[in-house]
């Protein structure tokens, strides 16, 4: 049994090596690897390509065996099946069977962890909701555009709501608003104490998301360690002002002279392309434009934000008080979450994004610091139909009370 | 159990989805339905009238004609049979396909990284293809039966359709009489007894009196296979089982030769059929004065009621003129052992048919097993010969052993062909337990035990072994696993 302390996964003076077909030995991926991967922690693995990231991940999910040295996942083997009901894998490519559509493909999956037949239909209707992908349901995975597969590859490892989710290159091939929802993602589910192995060449994400790296080349590790201490450019100071006069300017580098130092650059700060990029898509969505692609739901799955799900009971009583018309008894039996969700920050980041422009990010932080809990709302009144619907909008209520 | 029915009904998705599932289906269609009709559309002088002439009464001599039921007899063997080739190379194709492809193109490693046993998901695809093969032998089965009724019907005159009902739409006993070798050495005992008694063994070295049983043996020989003008020659079925009902027919079948006469030149005999001749409690004797051609095969129908209670049928045949008993003639008359034995119906036809798809079923069964043990560690186009090369061999079996079996001044080849396929036969189940193709060609019946000894053979044996070392073989593959060149 492991210990709330141990690190889930181990691998000591890990080494592999590819051999050719007459079982010499050609080349090593990796080379006495050490490396832990602590519980609730985003690790992300970074190296160029071919420095042992997937071989890595490979050998950790028990696909490839070490040649030398041993890895433990869990306190366990990695070919033990038992561990695996607790892992989350996206692979470097989406390998899904083509010729099922998204659903049968998360259903499969959800199969395969033994789940009941009432919560792998929630699981997959909150997934599929989660990744965008609901319009384009019953369409086969091999018609699906790569970004679009990488989001059902995602959505698959998160079926089991894993302790350990791998991600091995998660946002290639997703255009910017898959990218920064996959952060999100992977921001919320650290937040919630889950542990993420995160691998990239890509460092923006592993810089955006990860608290630890571990950096790998010629399967060898080079560095790891916190972002923050690695990044840390110690020895100098930025200061970020509303914009100043050439003047100002000049007073500031006399008393900076003062101090016997100089000031090496002053510039304009520019907003990031992904958060120009986020809001001309955000507007689109808010005009109701069509698109035949995925959407941005900016849900996160409610199980995956540790909320109870719905029995079959529970769904049967919801959707009689809806249908009865009784607001008031779909009301007093909310949908419980039985901890209390994180609120989502796609509206947060709009915000701050609308404010950037105008200069005052901060003031909208502070703004929503400080501004007083809401009241428990009065119960909403009830949708006329879907459950889907009644679900969504009393989550939604939810999480509203919960800011 | 609930994983390995995930990994069988997502199999089941996949082979169904499959292009070439559809083309083979397309072709299965009109294989089973269409081929056989062809004999039918070219062959016009099978009509009704025709075919009545044919369907006699008990006792004449059935002469081979095109008949109705012939064409449909012809129907259920190439259906069958052809439905049977193209499912096993579908099952091989696809079989290879969804086990190689998948680690070819990588879609294995999401589900293995699942809480699913590597050995479960073998036998979960293993499942899943021999779904598939269920069913569609069912749909086989269904649409083979519903034709073959719909040609039934078709046949209006009543006498072929007793005949149709007797020979095609039953399932038959077929028995050879008493063998041979349990006769010929008594009636050579019998010869030698009697030169014993005439002093004409007497002084002979030891060498002269075994040259003197050589003799005695080839005269029993030719005194069980040949009849003299005026002679008499008798055969005894034992141990038959029951006939189906009061209106089965039995049919009595034999090839008669002369030895000098053209074949097809017409002959005369009598045969006389009883339940045992030995008896006060014989019952009827059943007597044909036979019209038949010399080396043709030739039947007599007999009713179900001369098979006695016991399972015992004697036939003596009276190489003379029934026409005119004094007339004198010098034909000997030859009928070759294995030219000669009885069939009858004993079971219906419908759970005799179902045996049948049943066979059908176990050849799946085998062959599923076969292509993932090949896939689990070979390419696709390797997987798909060595099965197809297994399959090849055991469907024709017995060709290859005859054909390479040693002989005076056999070559090399012979030799190295003899001790290959000798040592497959030791390794394969035996398929002659699974042809189906000799079965229907006579409309044999296919015992329980036929079909549970097949059962052992093949899914007991063989595909527990198959499937064992694929799964062992998948569990210990590294399947990211890559080569450098």
């Amino acid at each position: 049994m492991i210990q709330p302390s141990e690190p889930y996964v181990q691998t000591f003076k890990v080494t592999k090596v590819f051999r050719d077909f007459w079982r010499r030995e050609k080349v090593a991926a990796v080379r006495e690897l050490d490396l832990e991967v602590r519980p609730n922690e985003v690790l992300g693995l970074l190296g160029p390509n071919g420095s042992g990231k997937s071989t890595t991940i490979k050998m950790i999910l028990g696909l490839l065996y070490p040649t030398r040295g041993f890895i433990r996942v869990f306190g366990k083997r990695p070919t033990d099946v038992s561990i695996k009901a607790r892992i989350g894998f996206l692979p470097e490519e989406s390998y899904l069977y083509p010729f099922l559509n998204a659903w049968e493909t998360l259903d499969y999956y959800g199969r395969l962890f033994k789940q009941p037949r009432i919560q792998r239909r929630q699981r997959v209707e909150m997934l599929l909701d989660m990744v965008g992908l609901t319009q384009v349901a019953y369409r086969r995975v091999g018609e699906y555009s790569k970004g679009m597969q990488r989001r059902i590859g995602l959505a698959q490892a998160l079926i089991n709501d894993p302790d350990l989710l791998i991600l091995d290159e998660p946002t290639s091939g997703l255009d910017p608003l898959g990218t920064r929802q996959v952060k999100d993602l992977i921001q919320q589910l650290g937040r919630r104490g889950k542990t993420i192995v995160l691998s990239s060449h890509l460092l923006s994400d592993v810089e955006d998301v990860c608290q630890r790296v571990a950096i790998l080349y010629g399967g060898r590790l080079r560095a790891c360690g916190e972002v923050n201490d690695l990044l840390s450019q110690h020895g100098l100071t930025q200061i970020i002002a509303e914009d100043l006069s050439p003047a100002a300017l000049d007073k500031i580098r006399a008393i900076a002279a003062g101090e016997g130092k100089s000031v090496l650059d002053i510039s304009a700060p520019r907003q990031k392309l992904e958060s120009l990029f986020l809001q001309i898509v955000a507007d689109a969505q808010r005009e109701r434009i069509a698109t035949g692609g995925a959407v941005d739901t900016g849900r996160l799955a409610p199980f995956l934000r540790g909320e109870g799900e719905l029995e079959g009971p529970q769904v049967v009583e919801q959707l009689l008080a809806a249908t009865n018309g009784d607001g008031a008894a779909a009301a007093a039996q909310p949908v419980a979450p039985v901890r209390p969700p994180v609120p989502l920050d796609a509206e947060l980041l709009s915000e701050l994004t609308d404010a950037a422009e105008h200069g005052d990010g901060r003031k909208v932080l502070e703004d929503r610091k400080a501004a007083p809990t809401k009241p428990a709302k009065p119960a909403p009144a009830p949708a006329p139909a879907a459950d889907r619907r009644i679900i969504d909008s009393l989550m939604k209520d939810d999480q509203a009370d919960h800011a | 159990m609930r994983r390995i029915w995930a990994v069988t009904r997502q199999t089941f998705i996949e082979i169904l989805r499959m292009r070439r599932t559809t083309l083979f289906i397309f072709i299965l269609a009109a294989v089973v339905l269409g081929v056989p009709q062809l004999p039918r559309l070219f062959n016009k002088d099978v009509k009704p009238q025709t075919a009545a002439l044919s369907a006699g009464k008990p006792g004449a001599v059935q002469a081979p004609q095109a008949a109705q039921r012939h064409h449909v007899q012809t129907f259920l063997v190439y259906s069958v049979g052809l439905a049977g080739i193209i499912l096993s190379l579908l099952t091989i194709l696809a079989g290879c396909k969804i086990i190689c492809e998948e680690q070819a193109r990588r879609y294995v490693f999401t589900p293995l990284t699942k809480p699913v046993p590597r050995w479960q998901y073998v036998i979960g695809r293993w499942a899943g293809l021999v779904l598939f093969q269920m069913l569609m032998i069912a749909a086989v089965g269904l649409a083979v039966y519903g034709t073959a009724q719909v040609l039934r019907l078709n046949v209006k005159d009543r006498a072929e359709r007793l005949q149709l009902d007797n020979q095609v739409f039953a399932g038959r006993y077929r028995s050879a009489p008493n063998s041979l070798d349990e006769d010929l050495p008594k009636v050579a005992a019998k010869i030698m007894q009697q030169r014993e008694q005439n002093e004409r063994l007497k002084d002979l070295s030891p060498e002269q009196i075994a040259a003197s049983w050589d003799n005695a043996r080839l005269l029993a020989r030719e005194a069980l296979e040949n009849v003299a003008p005026f002679g008499r020659l008798g055969w005894r079925f034992t141990e038959l089982p029951k006939p189906l009902n009061d209106n089965a027919l039995v049919e009595f079948h034999f090839t008669a030769g002369t030895g000098k006469a053209a074949a097809g030149t017409g002959l005369k005999g009598i045969f006389l059929f009883s339940r045992d001749p030995n008896s006060e409690d014989a019952g009827a004797y059943f007597r044909s004065d036979a019209t038949f051609l010399t080396d043709r095969d030739s039947s007599i129908l007999l009713p179900a009621h001369m098979v006695g209670s016991d399972g015992r049928l004697f036939v003596e045949f009276l190489n003379e003129n029934p026409g005119d008993p004094a007339a004198t003639f010098d034909t000997t008359l030859m009928f070759p052992p294995e030219e000669l034995y009885i069939i009858y119906p004993v079971a219906p036809f419908e759970p005799n048919f179902l045996r049948l798809l049943l066979m059908m079923l176990i050849l799946q069964v085998f062959l599923a097993s076969t292509t993932l043990l090949a896939g689990t560690w070979l390419s696709f186009p390797v997987a798909t010969l060595m099965c197809l090369t297994i399959y090849a061999i055991g469907a024709m079996q017995r060709f290859l052993v005859e054909a390479t079996a040693i002989r005076y001044k056999s070559g090399f080849w012979v030799y190295l062909g003899h001790y290959i396929y000798g040592g497959l036969q030791h390794i394969m189940p035996n398929f002659e337990l699974i042809d189906t193709s000799t079965v229907l060609m006579d409309s044999l019946v296919v015992p329980w035990t036929r079909l549970a000894v097949a059962g052992v053979a093949f899914v007991g044996v063989w595909t527990v072994l198959a499937l064992t070392v694929a799964a062992f073989v998948f569990t210990k593959r590294e399947l990211a696993s890559v080569i450098v060149e």
